[in-house]
């Protein structure tokens, strides 16, 4: 290239990027720019495939009749709390002497971003949408017998009954998650189709919702503007008036706009950069432990030979716990071994098993099952998540072959999309559950009706009795005394084995304070404030 | 150039047949992947039935090409939108980089050729097989990480890697998709100076996997036309060297070069995978890579129609070009 022909480009290069870093100060008091892996796919959880960012979205531009009040973690993080549920778009309510229905009163202020108010017909049309378009709308809001449209009765227009169809304790924290939004029924029938009478097609790309902040572009997986909405009535007016979040595929890259100051916010980077950013102590981290996630290794009880329980709890005895958290994620998460006691002392959940790293007690107990001298059999993990698992799996496959197990690891691309398959005598997977109630995780993961979380295809009559009764149950302490039972049984014949609690860490500039720990795991733009 | 087409709708006829049966054969189940956060075995069912994974596969096989004689591609999963849409958003993305990039290789590895050629043996020929051959070791991944780490992050002369423009930033109005003529056939030119620095250091990165093999064909093409007999005969007849090497010489050794080129741009046009990662860039290789990993099988695909109809229209350009350049092919016509 001629000298002068790159100076002229090197020259157009400085220019603008002066330019671009000015674009971002101006004003920066009220935005901020949130990089991150994913970016939503839909701006609306009811259409199909929409993913976990979407749920964050959904979170800010709609509000639900209910929602969950905040805490402090023991770190001073802030975070939701499960327990704690307050009103949103319902100002008050109140349960039938019976206890067969809920009555909400709904805000008699409240409106849309096009300024129609919010009435008891859209809730109902709400609810309604949820039960009848099917798939995970439907599913998920069936976990907390919410699942006939029977059940939704517009009282007058500002009153709105639940009938309940049996007593269940996750009816109204159900009400209180992103499915249940409130969506504007009149401008949504208006772009509705004779195929698409729930405008599915319309609110993928469109927002009609009350919430805090309205969409003012999307660019599917790649970035979201959000703008304020000043006359929402949900809950404190933001600080922000705009948020912008935007994909950022490398860890790499995401961590150097971090450092460069270009973006504000980034809520997965992976613990190396964490630690290393931790380190150079310019930026603020708020870490809090995933709220019911576990990572844990799965063993097949349909597989030879996990299908003996001593050869399971042999493994779990083989597992240098520590070592497998310090190479993994670098220390960052909280240990899930090491209880004192076999009898679980509480109804917490997560809580540690029993199991430490002591190959004494796993040769004797493979001696027992016949296989001291060892076996053959493969670990798979999620390449995904290559960052964490691998060193972990790198770990496990040291330790096990020192008794002689002799482990392939196999790294899949696809490994979300194959968990239904069940063929892996040993993955690495991580589970979360919307809801804290212990035996909502369990369902997923230990009960015998075998979703694809159940990767060890575990079924036990007696896990699946507890877990039935538990769901059911609403006394405190009969509750606990259940919850004790299936986790001694989940500790006793181990098909899965917790590896570590991990923690969310978000990483965000130094003059950025009010966030809030999510169920759902996404930066919540509502509660942010800058300098 | 129509029966060139013709000729070659075979290929895309095979092309389509052969996606459509390797996605089916990958082990992932999208229906698994996308089923949400309560993936009970009825959701599973329930999305299954609505992607029609339930039927046969000739019926799958029948409605996807029902659908592609509408000019339907089906609908992505992963982003959620009609997968045309997506590829007209995102395809003109990587063109423009790939493009960008073929003609920087061009502009850095022709010089470096016809230097080693001239100068066969000498240091300076050395130098060029030193640059060709250390471009073409360095990954794509690693050498995109160390520009941004060097002109973005030490030197702070590149724009943050944040795709195509700046974040606030007002795309103009879409036009053909190529964001640099869009922007000055909006006559914004401060969105054009954004997005010529957007493009400069992806384009760079790009650019290096493809110089290699580019220097190396054009230093053997060259030699070789250097020492054949016509060259001999204007060396007697005394020609400025300049014409000598730039019009006669250049000329011949152009065949090879362009079919490399053509080879360089296509090739590139994969590696733009990781490029687009590190750079966010908005194009299709990611968009592929995204729709691979949750077996969404409308968007791969549509990615690989795309991707080999782009391919037979390279290969038309290159066969048009020859006949261009060389007055054989044209008379064998």
């Amino acid at each position: 290239m001629h000298r002068r022909a790159f100076l002229q480009v090197a020259g157009i290069g400085a220019t603008s990027t002066l330019f671009n870093a000015r674009v971002l100060a101006q004003g920066s008091n009220d935005r901020v720019l949130i990089v991150s892996e994913m970016n939503a796919n839909s701006l609306d959880t009811h259409t199909v495939g929409a993913n976990r960012a979407a749920y964050g979205l959904v979170w800010m531009t709609y509000d639900r009749l209910i929602t969950f009040g905040t805490k402090m973690l023991p770190n001073g993080v802030s975070s939701y709390d499960y327990f704690k549920l307050e009103p949103q778009l319902a100002e008050s309510w109140e349960f039938a002497p019976d206890n067969s229905s809920v009555t909400f009163k709904l805000r008699r202020d409240a409106t849309f971003h096009d300024g129609t108010p919010v009435r008891a017909n859209d809730v109902k049309w709400s609810f309604d949408r949820f039960v009848k378009v099917g798939g995970f709308p439907q599913r998920q809001m069936e976990q907390g017998s919410l699942s006939s449209v029977d059940q939704f009765e517009m009282v007058d227009d500002y009153t709105f009954r639940v009938k309940f169809l049996r007593p269940d304790k996750l009816t109204m924290p159900s009400l209180a998650i992103v499915v249940p939004s409130i969506y504007n029924s009149e401008l949504c029938k208006k772009n509705a189709t004779a195929s698409d009478p729930w405008a599915l097609e319309w609110t993928k790309n469109n927002s009609a919702g009350s919430g805090a902040f309205k969409v003012e572009s999307f660019k599917s997986s790649e970035q979201v503007v959000l703008a304020r909405f000043d006359g929402w009535k949900g809950g404190k007016l933001p600080k922000i008036q705009r948020a912008m979040y935007r994909n950022v595929s490398a860890a790499g890259t995401r961590r150097a706009l971090i450092e460069k100051g270009d973006a504000d916010i980034s809520p997965d980077l992976p613990p190396r950069e964490i630690a290393d950013i931790e380190a150079t102590k310019k930026f603020k981290l708020q870490s809090a432990p995933m709220a019911n996630t576990l990572k844990y290794l799965a063993l097949s009880t349909v597989i030879k030979p996990f299908d003996d329980v001593r050869v399971r709890q042999a493994i779990a005895f083989s597992i240098p716990y520590q070592k497998v958290i310090d190479s993994a994620v670098f220390g960052r998460a909280q240990p899930m071994f090491g209880a004192k006691t076999d009898t679980p002392v509480n109804a917490s959940w997560p809580q540690p098993f029993p199991y430490t790293h002591d190959p004494d007690k796993a040769k004797a107990l493979l001696k027992d099952a016949g296989l001291s001298s060892g076996f053959e059999t493969k670990l798979f993990f999620d390449a995904q998540v290559a960052t964490t698992d691998e060193p972990a799996a790198l770990v496990i496959q040291d330790e096990l072959g020192k008794l002689g197990i002799r482990l392939t690891i196999e790294k899949l691309p696809d490994f979300p999309a194959r968990r239904n398959q069940k063929v892996w005598p040993m993955a690495i997977d991580l589970f979360g559950a919307w809801f804290d109630d212990p035996d909502f995780f369990f369902r997923w993961v230990w009960h015998g009706q075998n979703t694809v979380w159940n990767l060890s295809s575990y079924k036990s009559a007696e896990m699946d009795k507890l877990l039935d009764a538990a769901r059911q149950e609403r006394d405190g302490a009969a509750y606990a005394s259940l919850v004790k039972q299936f986790v001694r049984v989940a500790i006793t014949d181990v098909p899965v084995i917790p590896l570590y609690q991990p923690l969310l860490e978000v990483v965000m500039q130094p003059d950025i304070s009010g966030y809030t720990y999510m169920f759902h795991r996404q930066v919540d733009a509502t509660t942010l404030v800058r300098g | 150039m129509l029966s060139r087409l013709v000729l070659r709708m075979p290929a895309l006829a095979g092309v389509i047949l052969v996606s459509f049966a390797l996605t089916r054969l990958l082990p992932g189940d999208p229906a698994v992947y996308f089923a949400g956060a309560a993936p009970t075995p009825e959701a599973i069912a329930d999305l299954r039935r609505t992607l029609l994974l339930d039927q046969p596969l000739y019926a799958q096989f029948l409605a996807y090409l029902g659908d592609l004689a509408h000019g339907n591609f089906g609908r992505s999963l992963v982003t959620g939108q009609s997968v045309a849409q997506d590829l007209s958003t995102r395809l003109p993305a990587t063109l423009e980089l790939t493009i960008a990039s073929t003609t920087l290789a061009l502009l850095i590895a022709v010089p470096l050729g016809i230097v080693g050629a001239r100068q066969k043996g000498s240091a300076m020929d050395h130098v060029c097989r030193l640059v060709s051959t250390s471009a073409l070791a360095m990954p794509a991944f690693f050498t995109a990480l160390l520009l941004v780490f060097l002109f973005y992050y030490l030197l702070g002369l590149a724009p943050a890697p944040l795709g195509r423009l700046a974040p606030m930033a007002f795309p103009p109005p879409e036009r053909t998709g190529f964001m640099i003529i869009d922007a000055s056939l909006a006559r914004d030119w401060a969105v054009l100076r954004d997005a010529a620095a957007h493009l400069m250091l992806p384009a760079l990165a790009l650019a290096i996997a493809g110089i290699g093999p580019l220097t190396r064909v054009t230093r053997g093409a060259m030699l070789a036309v250097l020492s054949s007999d016509f060259i001999r005969a204007a060396r007697g007849f005394d020609l400025p060297r300049w014409k000598l090497i730039y019009v006669y010489a250049l000329r011949n050794a152009m065949l090879p070069v362009l079919t490399t080129a053509g080879f360089v741009f296509s090739f590139l046009i994969s590696a733009n995978v990781v490029i687009e990662k590190v750079f966010s860039w908005p194009g299709i290789g990611s968009y592929a890579l995204e729709a691979l990993v949750a077996s969404d099988y409308a968007a791969v695909q549509g990615f690989v129609l795309a991707v080999a109809t782009l391919y037979v229209l390279i290969n038309i350009a290159i066969d048009i070009l020859y006949g261009v350049i060389d007055v054989r092919v044209r008379l064998g016509d």
